[in-house]
């Protein structure tokens, strides 16, 4: 035990004397956070730790024919309006202008005789003109899709039933619209730009631990200070495990700072389970020992180690999102890496999710560290940490 | 008394034999030289003494306690100083010392002492506070002993220890052998350079390919290569016929030419050396220089390897 502590100590010492792996550890991922949360969020959502809010877009209408009420009234009632201003223009020419330019973001053109035919069950159709900016067609089709399957409902309706159908929509001729923000989380909350780089990030700076801990190993062999200590009276276990405690400290520490940092000053929410986040900490720690342990000991150069250790952590973070996130066959696979589950884990403390949620996450975690770090004693113990 | 005992020892790597029935004993208290070119067995030797390499067959005693056995009883006895310079380049001299000497289990007040006085001994007791990456060559060969001797230990074993190094270290380590031996240290000293050899040994011991070709006192390896006396001489031209005469002279071991350089090895060079004036002059070969080296270990190594120590 007093070796692994004075290797440890030793290893700590050397480590924290080393700038440039201070800065890549300790100070490169806040950067990262801050550019990547800055870059893409809006200002508003920075630090408020809430849903973000959408903005208002404008919605050019144009009626071939006499205006219709249907459609007034519900562009008109509170709730749409808060979300989508509209503007008359005179003509499909005209809207087709507007969108080009950006004045507006989306268009509806009303065919003439809209209110009749609807009333009737008769064949009637809105156009919808998309705009250039996708974010800006999904929240105005997000609107205006409920209101046509309302009116596609009423129509179908006085088909097949006849028109005295109307009298039961006489206490709300207007379908009513009630768009809000996504609930995602339990108390109703998103998370924001920052909270989630801050989790990709977490994980992904804490697996490069693993480098520093394969540099360790590595280091000590081609300074010969391995062959110098074997020849000492100590057992090459305590040694190596002196090295794996000094690198998890390290990444415990590095964790701790990237949390409390952005925390502190970029205001983000990591949630109300301390004990939960400091254990998805130690899973990491663990999956990253291990990994390093394993690379490390398969390797035979430093090298060797750092470029898979290194790709390993670029492959895993891109196809778990950790830059962007996928959706579709690319999120799937992405539910392979350990970096998936732990974001996850992370993510749905800052929803405030269920702690059965979270915890589902945390033992995938969980087992996928386990495995690493199994594999990665039977492989010291077939290897062992030769010196040369 | 016999403090390191090497009884027949092999160790194979695949179907290479690195050390081939080795028989060797250390006695206590003396400072053997171990010599041999690379790929000799040196090192492997160093590494099962110092349980640092599994030995394959054979027995190795370190102090009456078997390698084998016992390892950490034997390595709690000994201080390697590796070949290679073995220390941390982000810690200070002291930092260095005191982590070794920790792992060797001192603490306290003795850890203190005896860190200060391992750095005293080495003479860098004014640098202690700096990084080795601002050391001279020589200055990080002598931390790099600094932190195998502040235990204090029976047996100290020094591979190659003044490679690279200024006239000056060189001088200082050889001092500091000389004074652990006198300290009561049994000292293993390894070195391409034999009159670093000639200089701190004892005893030398003498290896090639695994085996061991010669052991004893210089004074025993002086006579034993007393009749190996060598005459080099730079003639022209040097024909096959003259060469021939050469070899067949009774009093010629033998005679290695290459271009215009004729090495003969002899028992006896004064008494010989007017027959190869004569031969020469006979076959027309006119001497350019003509040099008579006396016998010493070099030639005794060269004799009995036919290669030179740093081949």
């Amino acid at each position: 035990m007093r070796t692994i502590v004075i290797v440890a100590l030793n290893q700590l010492k050397r480590t924290l004397r080393m700038r440039g792996v201070l800065l890549n550890m300790f100070l490169l991922p806040l950067i990262i956070i801050f550019l990547l949360g800055t870059a893409l969020s809006g200002a508003e959502d920075i630090g408020s730790g809430t849903g973000g809010t959408i903005e208002p877009i404008t919605l050019a209408r144009v009626d071939n024919g006499a205006p219709s009420v249907l459609v007034t009234d519900f562009l008109g009632q509170e709730g749409v309006s808060d979300y989508m201003k509209t503007v008359q223009a005179e003509s499909r020419e005209a809207i087709q202008e507007m969108l080009r330019s950006g004045e507006v973001s989306y268009a509806l053109v009303v065919p003439p005789d809209f209110d009749q035919n609807v009333y009737s069950g008769g064949e009637t159709s809105l156009e919808l003109i998309r705009g250039k900016r996708e974010p800006d067609n999904q929240i105005a089709e997000s609107i205006l899709n409920p209101f046509i399957d309302t009116l596609n409902d009423r129509i179908a309706a006085v088909k097949e039933l006849g028109p005295q159908v109307l009298m039961a929509y006489s206490n709300d001729p207007t379908p009513r619209v009630r768009v809000q923000d996504g609930a995602l989380g339990a108390r109703g909350e998103n998370y924001t730009t920052f909270q989630y780089y801050a989790a990709s990030m977490l994980v992904m700076f804490m697996m490069y631990a693993g480098m520093t801990l394969s540099g360790s190993l590595n280091g000590e062999r081609d300074n010969r200070t391995l062959q110098r200590m074997y020849a000492m009276p100590i057992k090459p276990m305590h040694l190596f495990a002196g090295k794996v405690v000094a690198a998890g400290i390290v990444s415990g520490m590095q964790a701790l700072t990237i949390i409390l940092v952005s925390k502190f000053l970029y205001g983000v929410d990591w949630g109300e389970e301390p004990w939960m986040l400091v254990g998805v900490c130690l899973l990491m720690i663990a999956f990253t020992m291990g990994m390093a342990v394993a690379v490390t000991l398969l390797t035979s150069s430093h090298m060797q180690s750092v470029s898979i250790i290194q790709a390993i952590i670029m492959v895993m973070t891109f196809l778990s999102g950790g830059f962007f996130p996928f959706e579709g066959w690319l999120q799937r696979i992405g539910m392979f890496t350990v970096n998936h589950w732990a974001s996850e884990s992370v993510l749905r403390m800052m929803l405030h999710q269920p702690t059965g949620r979270i915890g589902a996450s945390v033992a995938v975690l969980a087992a996928i560290s386990g495995v690493l770090l199994l594999i990665s004693l039977a492989l010291y113990a077939r290897k062992g940490y030769a010196y040369e | 008394m016999c403090f390191i005992e090497i009884s027949d020892v092999v160790k194979r790597y695949d179907n290479r034999l690195s050390v081939d029935h080795l028989n060797l004993n250390v006695e206590e208290g003396e400072v053997l030289g171990l010599l041999g070119p690379n790929g000799a067995g040196k090192s492997t030797t160093i590494g099962m003494i110092c349980g640092l390499i599994g030995i394959d067959s054979g027995e190795i005693q370190v102090g009456g306690v078997s390698v084998r056995q016992k390892p950490m009883e034997v390595k709690r006895m000994l201080g390697l100083v590796p070949q290679e310079l073995a220390l941390y380049n982000k810690l200070s001299a002291e930092e260095n010392v005191t982590f070794f000497a920790r792992l060797y289990g001192l603490r306290g007040a003795l850890l203190k002492e005896r860190v200060r006085e391992a750095l005293e001994f080495v003479g860098l007791e004014d640098k202690a506070k700096e990084q080795p990456a601002t050391f001279s060559g020589g200055m990080k060969r002598r931390l790099n002993i600094a932190c195998a001797i502040m235990h204090r230990p029976k047996l100290i074993i020094m591979d190659e220890p003044t490679v690279g190094i200024d006239p000056q270290s060189r001088n200082h380590i050889l001092e500091s052998v000389r004074l652990l031996n006198r300290m009561g240290s049994t000292v293993i000293y390894t070195s391409h350079y034999m009159e670093e050899v000639e200089a701190v040994s004892s005893r030398v011991a003498i290896m090639d390919k695994g085996h061991l070709i010669a052991c004893g006192t210089q004074q025993q390896l002086r006579e034993r290569a007393a009749q190996q006396e060598r005459i080099i001489l730079q003639a022209s031209p040097v024909s096959e016929s003259l060469l021939e005469e050469l070899r067949e002279h009774p009093h010629i071991g033998r005679v290695e030419a290459e271009g215009e350089r004729i090495a003969m090895y002899l028992p006896s060079a004064q008494r010989t050396l007017q027959d190869v004036l004569f031969i020469c002059a006979r076959h027309q070969a006119l001497i350019a220089s003509l040099e008579c080296e006396a016998p010493n270990l070099e030639s005794l190594f060269l004799n009995l390897t036919g290669r030179t120590l740093r081949d």
